[in-house]
């Protein structure tokens, strides 16, 4: 494999002792992923059972022992990266989380003024949500002694959100790929490394061919299986095979957009001299996602961790990471500061929402 | 020399400052702590040393006081250094037992199964019964004007017919304990087919295309059925339910990406139908119950069953019934002969002219759904 002759060859470098000469300027940076199935497997049930016993409170810890697991397991030239966060504040971020959730089913069953009030609500956190999940995993990640930073505003992504919706909304969804571009890129370009920006180039032109080819081939197979479905209607049969249809289209229009996201995504994205490029094969990736779902439900769930652990090992091997200019841009912010203060900046606004 | 040996441990040292990494060797010396080989030598105090927490045999990070950082193998001299968490050690040390994992498969197993089969019938009762019957109805309400607006159509039966059905409800209706508002609302939906529903509050629609393909005298056995539904709150629970086996399987499969996740919907599926077979039995012994007090036979529900099953599919509360919400067809059939064994109904009446009964016997030709429009 080539991934574990890369790894070699950087575990030999890493180990040759002399710091590593920041003078080369252009070469590929080794990226390994070192986590398997069966020692994942183990993490997760313990965890999952806790969770369960606990009634999801522990489901923050649950979720720490994973990001951990996938950062310690994850190696740039032989280092790993490193997971700092703590788990009250996800905790609370949870509990945030799931009052919203019962307020949201609460107001769409019971309809009326409160389904209002929740969506209007839940378009005025969103941008604070986003941003302040942004923030505390950027804050919480680091890598060789280094933070990543978000400096993203509440007001700024409320901007490109609102546009966003605009957008898409005056074109009858046609302009999505825009709107896409435009959100990724506020949050990419107000993510730093070491005092090194990132920067995100891809225009809505680029994301445009993979959305109407999705949403074209949506609408042909949704027309095949609409004919069906009336077909079938009509003779009284039973409309499973139908649902099944519908469910496959959505499944292959899913994992092939998100192939083809992922990979325009990496290759317009860079951090300073760091290049990315992600060589995702849609193929690959409406495989993974079938034999995945076809794994966890045929084992009623106990597959999950081993389908995790495929998906990611799939994208780091066709992650690259090339080094193009000099490292010594990259210089420590107040990294121990963030150190000392790790608990105390968890106030009430330290919160992380995301899965 | 007098001292001890000290246990060393080789590292990479990152400042906090640069990327680049210095190998060096941190000294464990009772209660100090020494990073030999950085351009300066320091020296710490044990205690102010923190270590993150162990993930099985990855790499793994010592903090110092002056914001260094080094990244070491993992091994057991580490176990001496304070741990940076409290709380992930011992978990940590959970995950390293193939026994505890067996026992957590079984724990988590077992859990999931008396959540199942006993914590969520029992919240689902809780909750039902504090939800008041308003707000129940406005739940009904919803769900009928959905069905409206995307699946069915008013009525095109002529009014002697929907009178002998309403007169039928009526009856059995009656004999609801405790009394019930129950209301049944008659549509045209070839798409549905031949079907009724009992929504949440005691709406009851029933198509009618199953009034064409059963009789007036069938379909009242079969609203009868949707009564004891109603009895028992079965859709209201059923809400309920199915929000708690979604919210279990969102926890077992939160790690899962999405689209692998909707798979894992397909056991909630089935889960959720299993619920439904309870449910119907308990409807259908209530609905059994409900037409002998007023006259009628149960005999009637076997037959206008025999006949929807001749003719295709009968499903009953939504998606669900795609993966086989009813009990099969056969032993239903079989329970509600039981039911009418030695019994005398007193129903129907007579009535002048009675149209659906002059349909032939042989329901297995399908009824052109085009009929009726
Ligand atoms: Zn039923």
């Amino acid at each position: 494999m080539s991934g574990a002759e890369r790894a070699g060859s950087a575990e030999q470098e890493s180990s040759s002792g002399a710091p590593r000469a920041p003078e080369v300027e252009q070469r590929s940076l080794s990226l390994v992923f070192k986590g398997n199935a069966r020692d994942y497997f183990r993490l997760w049930i313990v965890n999952l059972c806790l969770t369960l016993f606990t009634l999801g409170i522990f489901s923050a810890w649950a979720k720490v022992r994973r990001k951990r697991y996938f950062y310690s397991h994850t190696e740039l030239e032989g280092i790993p990266f490193e997971y700092l966060a703590d788990p009250i504040p996800i905790l609370k971020g949870r509990l945030i989380g799931v009052v919203l959730l019962a307020l949201w089913y609460a107001g769409t069953h019971f309809s009326g003024p409160l389904l209002l009030g929740v969506v209007v609500v839940g378009a005025v956190l969103a941008p604070w949500v986003m941003v302040r999940s942004a923030a505390f995993n950027a804050r919480y990640s680091a890598y060789r002694n280094l933070t990543f930073h978000f400096a993203g505003t509440y007001r700024g992504a409320a901007y490109r959100l609102l546009e966003a919706a605009l957008i898409s909304f005056v074109t009858c969804g046609f302009g999505y790929p825009w709107a896409l571009a435009n959100v990724r890129r506020y949050f990419v370009a107000r993510t730093s490394f070491g005092g090194v920006w990132a920067t995100y180039t891809a225009r809505g032109g680029h994301l445009a061919r993979p959305f109407y080819t999705m949403v074209g081939g949506a609408m042909l197979g949704g027309a095949v299986v609409g004919a069906m479905q009336f077909g079938s209607a009509r003779l009284g049969r039973s409309v499973t095979p139908t649902l099944l249809a519908l469910y496959v289209l959505y499944g292959v229009g899913y994992a092939y957009f998100q192939a083809r996201l992922g990979r325009l995504n990496w290759g317009h994205s860079s951090l300073g001299p760091i290049d990315f490029a992600a060589d995702f094969r849609a193929r690959d990736f409406i495989w993974l996602y079938f034999s995945n779902a076809v794994a966890i439900a045929c084992s009623f769930g106990l597959l999950v961790p081993w389908a995790s652990i495929r998906m990611y090992r799939y994208r780091i091997a066709r992650l690259s990471v090339e080094q193009v200019g000099s490292l010594s841009d990259f210089v420590g912010e107040s990294r121990s500061a963030v150190r000392a203060t790790g608990a105390e900046v968890a106030d009430l606004f330290d919160f992380d929402l995301s899965l | 020399m007098t001292h001890s040996n000290p246990t060393r441990v080789s590292a990479e040292l990152f400042d906090g400052q640069s990327l680049l990494a210095q190998p060096v060797c941190l000294e464990l010396d009772g209660e100090a702590a020494r990073v030999v080989g950085a351009e300066a030598p320091a020296a710490f105090a044990l205690s102010s040393l923190r270590v993150s927490p162990r993930v099985f045999n990855a790499q793994r990070f010592v903090a110092l006081p002056n914001g260094w950082e080094l990244v070491c193998a993992e091994q057991p001299a580490l176990a001496r250094l304070p741990q940076a968490s409290s709380s992930e050690g011992p978990v940590a040390w959970l995950e390293q037992r193939i026994s505890v994992a067996v026992f957590a498969v079984l724990a988590t197993i077992a859990g999931v199964v008396a959540f199942y089969f006993v914590g969520l019938p029992r919240l689902a009762d809780a909750v039902a019964t504090r939800i008041p019957p308003e707000r129940e109805r406005t739940f009904g309400e919803g769900t009928l004007r959905t069905f409206d607006t995307n699946l069915t159509r008013p009525t095109s039966l002529d009014t002697e017919t929907l009178r002998q059905v309403r007169a039928g409800f009526d009856d059995i209706r009656k004999q609801l304990t405790p009394a019930s508002s129950a209301r049944l609302e008659v549509r045209d939906s070839p798409g549905i087919g031949p079907n009724a529903f009992a929504l949440p509050g005691g709406v009851i629609i029933i198509t009618d295309q199953l009034i064409l393909t059963c009789s007036v005298d069938e379909s009242i056995a079969i609203l009868a059925h949707e009564l004891g539904h109603v009895r028992y709150r079965h859709a209201l629970r059923h809400l309920i339910q199915e929000s708690g086996v979604a919210a279990l399987g969102t926890l077992v499969g939160a790690d899962a990406s999405s689209a692998s996740l909707s798979a894992s919907m397909l056991p909630i599926v089935i889960a959720q139908a299993q619920y439904s077979q309870g449910f119907e039995a308990e409807a259908d012994a209530a609905g059994f119950a409900m037409l002998r007090r007023a006259g009628w036979s149960p005999a009637l529900f076997a037959s206008c069953l025999g006949k929807i099953a001749a003719r295709g599919k009968l499903g009953d509360p939504g998606i669900a019934s795609y993966a086989s919400s009813h009990p099969p067809e056969a032993d239903r059939i079989a329970r509600a002969e039981a039911a009418a064994r030695g019994f005398v109904p007193s129903r129907p009446p007579k009535r002048p002219a009675d149209r659906v009964e002059a349909e032939p016997e042989n329901a297995s030709a399908p009824v052109p759904t085009t009929d009726h429009e």
